[in-house]
């Protein structure tokens, strides 16, 4: 594949102004390639390729659209018989698609009429024009024209027809999808035209002439195309024009001719590949709806491929079924489909998915019949749609859907057990603790059948969730889910009282280690128990009463545990009388948690509770939680629990995208080291006692922007700078300032904590509080610590002469272990550079840079090299020899930290330049 | 839609025929200028047309003084055979089945096959053949077919020939169609109810170390001569093998499987003659019991599910010139139409596919119905 055609497709703009052209030269160029000779068939293909996909903005000219089209058109009339079949094919698909696209559609009519002419005159040469793909290809552009202008055809149908019956080669279907759908086209034409207002010239005797004539005609088209009159205005009629049969024919046209045509296709339906079968048979389905002709001509189609595996073909002749309810079929016929599509619901051989479209047409069908025709048929027939253990998750619940719904009025006790068999299959991986699909699928089939069937499912189903939750309460939502639905659809409370309140009468026997060991789900169920009428409250306030004073829950302090006993509690004050053992009971609970949670949130509120409890009365309560207008909110805030992550979270801070501060540096002052090594080991020992980070102390000056937003005061409280982290540094701590008024400079120093020594920015965020108030945030300019800040002096006495041999002795120490590697975790590294400085200047510019860093620079020798030792804290080194190369420098260096030789580089090459 | 997405998938594997010869893709490769070519044809307006590649390739093809044929040609079979003719047919049968050795749950046992054709023939005939099978047998049922099916007999019907071996009637179902060129699958059936072909029984008891027993049993309608035929036994949540003892009968071939965690018994080519049973016991032993990352790792419902005694192990087979329905393709009742030489190849077989069977001793996932099967009581 050429690179042009990537180069091009990820960024026309770009690719021009690389390759310095501009579209008028780009279109030239490619029009040259597709008429040279020497030029691969791939590469003109991908050139039309891009024509066809960047139409639009290599061709925003008309000039240049003219042009382009011009060529094309020459292409196919000069190299039809010589070129490769497939060059000339897509050279046509090109101009069709650049015509049908083209912003100057109206313009460029002329060559629209003119191109169909061509595309004509090349599919008539049925005998003589050996290149099929090219005829065929001549088809499905005509084709896309017709789709793209409804009825421009209209007037050739016959001649089209003429053609269908002449070609023979396999290539036939491409004539046939014509001819269907200018066919088509022609008969809404037709339909329409009574119904619209007098905005075409027809009358009424054209009309009924239409279909007869334009049909049938003696096999000659005229020499040149024309266009029918006002078939702009007509194609956006027929466009419109629905799937259905709301508008037809009227019904004193002759439709004989008709009837040929659609036999003449249906006929031949058998020879075509599936895409073009369905795309047919959807047009003669489209021309029945629109005519009065029997779609009973449809049959032997229906017939036969409905039995078929292919899911094209299959759906297809479902959707014909569906389109034509009646006149289609007889009742044998109905009772042979609907076998077919039983069979196809559970053959083992089909994919899954096409057994669950299988089965859901059937729902569809049964839904669409006036009667339940399912629930009537030999229950044998139906032995397809009985699940069995091969079948996957949806089939399974699509299988069951539908028997569900065929046997929701059976007496018979045996299909009842039937069903109950299958959820008490379905709940064993449940109760080995397994989730997920199994899962999903219980919960929604005991919803469906829960909705189905009658009270004595509802009581086994009732035992079945019961039943899982006792045996695995993880399984707590998802009850308390089906629970929800079931008294939301159907107003049903009594399968959650009823399942409550079994499940909690459990919970009630357990010990207290038994109780603890699934906590969180044992309180959502008191808390539902707690809401439901249908359970007794003491229950769950037992169960409560047990968790607080038997169990460690309050020492824990578990915010999560104590958030859910607090919400079960809060639930039963609304419930509860207030007077009474229970409300004591209830008091004497808040009271505990409120003195020995360990968690302080949980004992405010507790303690809240606890007040409420006292000072408010029961009526009060719960007419404030559950009856005026307000306590909706209240009682969904209480449902969902109090201070919970519920509650949206205040949008009071805002945000500034301006900097509201401006911060600036001071001068940065290196650190002074507190002692110093007399020899080398002396300075090995210190750098071994060294701590692994090294604090770097940053004096800056922060003040208030002058380009600050007005509505921020002049003076700012609480300002907070928050500094964003590094891999190499310690994220630098919070730095809090009281306030900072208009004009004045805070000095603070940031101390950052570096791991390893690299150049490095921190992000500054900002947030302080205006005078109204208002928390605000904004972000500051970063902080840069360069690499040369990095650099100090090494802590040694008799600096010269000891330098000198510490150089030499970390030299040969990195230069050995980066020879011997007997040091696996040698980090050191030696490397070269050469820099386009004279031995001089890099001398000159090294002193210049390096002085105010204090480190060591060994003076110029004689010999004509010199050494450079630089230290960077916490324990590593750099050591540079510099010696002259005619007009440049050679420079080697060594460090302890071969992570550092880029910067290095980079800082070398910055003091050359 | 639902058309437009089958369109779509088709396309979507033409184009992976069309890159199946790259063994990797670079943006130099050959088959991308090819894909690219296809993507042309196939879709020259966007949306699907013709998708079969070997269709596409024979229409680029430009033969020079290429004559119309006399009459309309199909065009899912452009090409025209030229060679010996031949017709290949082969039944593929298989077979999936459940065993719990429970009271209160049916084993069950599917049957299904599909009929695969190849016909490389001269001109484009019309192809007849039927599909018999014994009448003592279930009739196939549940035919389905391939697009180029002119007609199959809706009903079985009892045929006019008769079984050349045994001379007894056999029932047939008719079908015609008009073959392409490549390999298609000609329809697919079903037979219910199917015989279990292997009975088996698996019992396996322990803990760290366990005690097992598997016991087949071949029917005596089956071929007893068998491609392969194994015994796969899995073990979940149990570590992995740490020794195999007390084997029995000691001649068995038994071996461990890759992963350690399985037992694999070849049984061989066939079962003994006179009883027609075999049957495998083993004491196993696993090293520990998996970490909760390891357990974590087994993600099927299957592998989380055989906890304990809940455990089964598969049987995997296949026998050839066998099919268990009988179905059969009767070759004197193949016509073609026009009638030309040609040479015929019939085949069949039966494989396993999912052919399970329980522990005795613990449960099982299945879908029993219309059964009474109370729920497990474990409040009371």
């Amino acid at each position: 594949m050429d690179p042009l055609w990537y180069e091009f497709r990820s960024s026309p703009a770009s690719f021009l102004q690389k390759n310095r052209t501009n579209v008028e030269g780009l279109v030239h160029d490619l029009l040259q390639i597709l008429y040279s000779d020497d030029k691969t068939i791939t590469l003109k293909l991908n050139v039309l390729g891009i024509l066809q996909e960047h139409g639009s903005f290599l061709l925003d000219d008309i000039n240049r659209l003219e042009l382009v089209l011009g060529t094309l058109k020459n292409i196919v009339k000069e190299q039809r018989n010589t070129a490769e079949p497939i060059y000339m094919s897509q050279v046509l698909v090109t101009i069709t698609d650049l015509l049908l696209q083209t912003q100057f559609l109206e313009s460029v009519q002329p060559y629209l009429i003119e191109f169909v002419s061509m595309l004509l005159e090349i599919i008539e040469k049925l005998k003589t024009e050996t290149n099929r793909l090219l005829r065929s290809t001549a088809c499905d552009c005509l084709k896309e024209i017709e789709l793209s202008i409804p009825g421009l055809l209209c007037d050739i149908v016959g001649h089209l027809f003429g053609m269908c019956q002449a070609e023979n080669s396999f290539i036939h279907q491409h004539y046939m999808g014509l001819f269907a759908t200018a066919l088509c086209h022609n008969v809404q034409k037709v339909a329409i035209l009574p119904n619209t207002e007098s905005n075409f010239p027809d009358d009424e005797g054209t009309v009924s002439s239409s279909l007869r004539d334009v049909l049938f005609h003696d096999g000659r088209r005229p020499q040149v195309f024309e266009p029918p009159p006002k078939y702009w205005k007509l194609s956006k009629h027929i466009a419109k024009m629905p799937l259905n049969d709301a508008i037809k024919v009227p019904d004193s046209t002759d439709q004989s001719e008709l009837m040929k045509a659609i036999s003449f296709l249906v006929d031949h339906c058998h020879l075509f590949t599936t895409h073009f079968m369905v795309q047919i048979i959807l047009k003669v389905m489209r021309i029945i709806l629109c005519s009065t002709l029997s779609p009973v001509m449809l049959k032997s189609l229906l017939l036969r491929y409905s039995c078929c595996y292919d899911i094209q073909l299959w759906n297809m002749m479902l959707l014909m079924k569906v389109l034509f309810t009646e006149g289609i079929c007889d009742e044998k016929d109905e009772l042979v489909i609907l076998r077919r599509l039983i069979i196809m619901s559970g053959h083992p051989c089909l994919p899954s998915h096409q057994c669950a479209i299988a089965i859901q047409w059937l729902l569809q069908l049964e839904n669409d019949e006036p009667k339940q025709f399912l629930s009537e048929v030999d229950s044998h027939m139906l032995e397809p749609l009985q699940p069995v253990v091969f079948d996957a998750d949806e089939i399974l619940w699509f299988k069951l859907l539908t028997l569900s719904g065929i046997y929701q009025d059976s007496s018979n006790d045996d299909i009842i057990t039937g069903f109950k068999s299958v959820l008490g299959a379905l709940q064993k991986p449940l109760l080995c603790g397994i989730s997920g699909s199994p899962c999903r699928l219980l919960y929604r089939i005991m919803l469906l059948f829960f909705e189905t069937f009658d009270d004595d499912m509802k009581k086994y189903i009732e035992r079945v969730a019961a039943n899982i939750l006792v045996a695995h309460a993880e399984f707590t939502p998802q009850s308390l889910d089906l629970m929800a639905l079931v008294s939301k659809r159907m107003e049903n409370e009594t399968m959650s009282g009823s399942i409550l309140s079994e499940v909690c009468q459990w919970l009630q026997t357990l010990e207290i280690s038994e109780l603890c060991l699934k906590l969180e789900y044992h309180l959502c169920l008191c808390t539902a128990a707690a809401k439901s009428k249908q359970v007794w409250p003491q229950i769950p306030l037992q169960i409560l009463k047990k968790v607080i004073m038997d169990s460690s829950v309050c020492q824990e302090g578990d915010w999560d545990i104590g958030n859910a006993i607090l919400l079960a509690l809060c639930t039963l004050m609304k419930v509860l009388p207030s007077d009474g053992t229970a409300a004591k009971d209830l008091a004497n609970l808040l009271l505990t948690m409120s003195k020995s949670f360990m968690d302080i949130d949980i004992r405010d509120r507790a303690r809240i509770y606890l007040q409420i409890l006292l000072t408010v009365s029961n009526e009060k309560l719960s007419a404030l939680l559950s009856e005026s207008e307000i306590s909706s909110d209240l009682s969904q805030a209480v449902d969902a629990g109090i201070s919970n992550n519920v509650y949206p979270i205040s949008s009071s801070v805002k945000t500034i995208s301006t900097s509201v501060f401006i911060l600036e540096r001071a001068e940065y002052r290196h650190n002074k080291w507190t002692n110093s090594c007399i020899d080398v080991d002396d300075y090995c020992q210190w750098i071994s006692e060294q701590p692994n980070m090294f604090v770097l102390h940053i004096p800056c000056i922060i003040s208030l922007s002058k380009g600050k937003p007005d509505w921020v005061s002049d003076k700012v409280y609480a300002v907070v700078l928050q500094f964003s982290s590094s891999s190499s540094y310690i994220k630098p701590p919070d730095i809090r300032i009281p306030s900072i008024s208009m004009g004045e400079e805070v000095s603070i120093i940031v101390n950052i904590k570096a791991v390893k020594p690299f150049p490095a920015s921190f992000e500054i965020k900002g947030i302080f509080t205006n005078d109204d108030g208002d928390t605000c945030t904004c972000p500051l300019e970063p902080i840069q610590i360069y690499f040369h800040e990095l650099f100090h002096s090494p802590p040694l006495d008799n600096a010269k002469a000891s330098a000198k041999g510490l150089f030499n002795f970390l030299w040969a120490k990195i230069k050995n272990e980066e020879h011997s590697r007997s040091c696996p975790t040698n980090e050191g590294a030696l490397s070269v550079m050469r820099l386009e400085l004279s031995y001089q200047k890099l001398h000159d510019s090294l002193v210049n840079k390096l002085t105010p860093y204090c480190p060591y620079l060994q003076p110029l020798k004689d010999e004509g090299s010199y050494e450079v030792l630089l230290f960077l804290p916490p324990h590593y080194h750099i050591l540079l020899k510099c010696s002259p190369d005619d007009t440049t420098s050679v420079v080697e260096i060594a460090t302890d930290l071969w992570m550092l030789l880029p910067f290095v580089g980079e800082w070398l090459k910055n003091i050359s330049s | 839609m639902i058309p437009s997405v089958a369109a779509a998938v088709s396309l979507l594997e033409g184009m992976m025929e069309v890159l199946s010869s790259a063994v990797k893709l670079e943006t130099s490769s050959p088959q991308l200028a090819e894909l690219y070519q296809y993507l042309c044809l196939a879709a020259p307006f966007g949306t699907p047309n013709e998708t079969n590649p070997s269709n596409l390739k024979f229409q680029i093809q430009f033969r020079k003084g290429l004559a119309m044929p006399k009459e309309k040609i199909p065009s899912w079979r452009p090409a025209v055979y030229k060679g010996s003719s031949k017709l290949n047919v082969r039944i593929k049968e298989e077979v999936r089945a459940v065993q719990y050795d429970k009271e209160d749950i049916e084993d069950i046992c599917q049957l299904y096959g599909s009929v695969l054709c190849k016909a490389e023939l001269e001109g484009h005939p019309d192809i007849v053949l039927n599909l018999t099978t014994p009448p003592d047998s279930s009739h196939l049922d549940h035919l389905t077919v391939h697009s180029c099916v002119q007609s199959s007999d809706a009903e079985p019907v009892l045929a006019d020939t008769t079984n050349r071996h045994t001379d007894t009637p056999h029932y047939s179902r008719s079908v015609r169609f008009s073959a392409p060129l490549e390999t298609f699958t000609l329809c697919h059936y079903q037979q219910s109810p199917a015989l279990i072909p292997i009975r088996g029984f698996y019992q396996m008891k322990g803990d760290r170390t366990i005690e097992l027993l598997v016991q087949l049993k071949l029917h005596e309608t089956i071929r007893n001569n068998f491609e392969y035929c194994e015994v796969v036994i899995p073990f979940f949540n149990r570590g992995t093998i740490e020794k195999i003892d007390n084997i029995s009968p000691t001649s068995v071939s038994l071996c461990i499987g890759p992963d350690n965690k399985s037992l694999v018994w070849n049984i061989g080519q066939k079962f003994p003659v006179k009883s027609l049973e075999v049957s495998l016991s083993v004491t196993v032993t696993f090293t520990e019991f998996p970490s909760e990352e390891e357990e974590e790792r087994d993600k099927t419902v299957d592998a989380k599910f055989c906890v304990e005694q809940n455990s089964y192990c598969e049987l995997n087979f296949k026998i050839s010139d066998f099919t268990l329905s009988g179905c059969q393709i009767d070759p004197r009742s193949i016509t073609l139409f026009p009638s030309i030489k040609y040479k015929l190849t019939l085949g069949r077989e039966l494989v396993s596919s999912g052919y399970r069977i329980w522990n005795s001793h613990g449960d099982a996932l299945g879908i029993p119905f219309i059964r009474n099967e109370p729920v497990e009581e474990i409040i009371n």
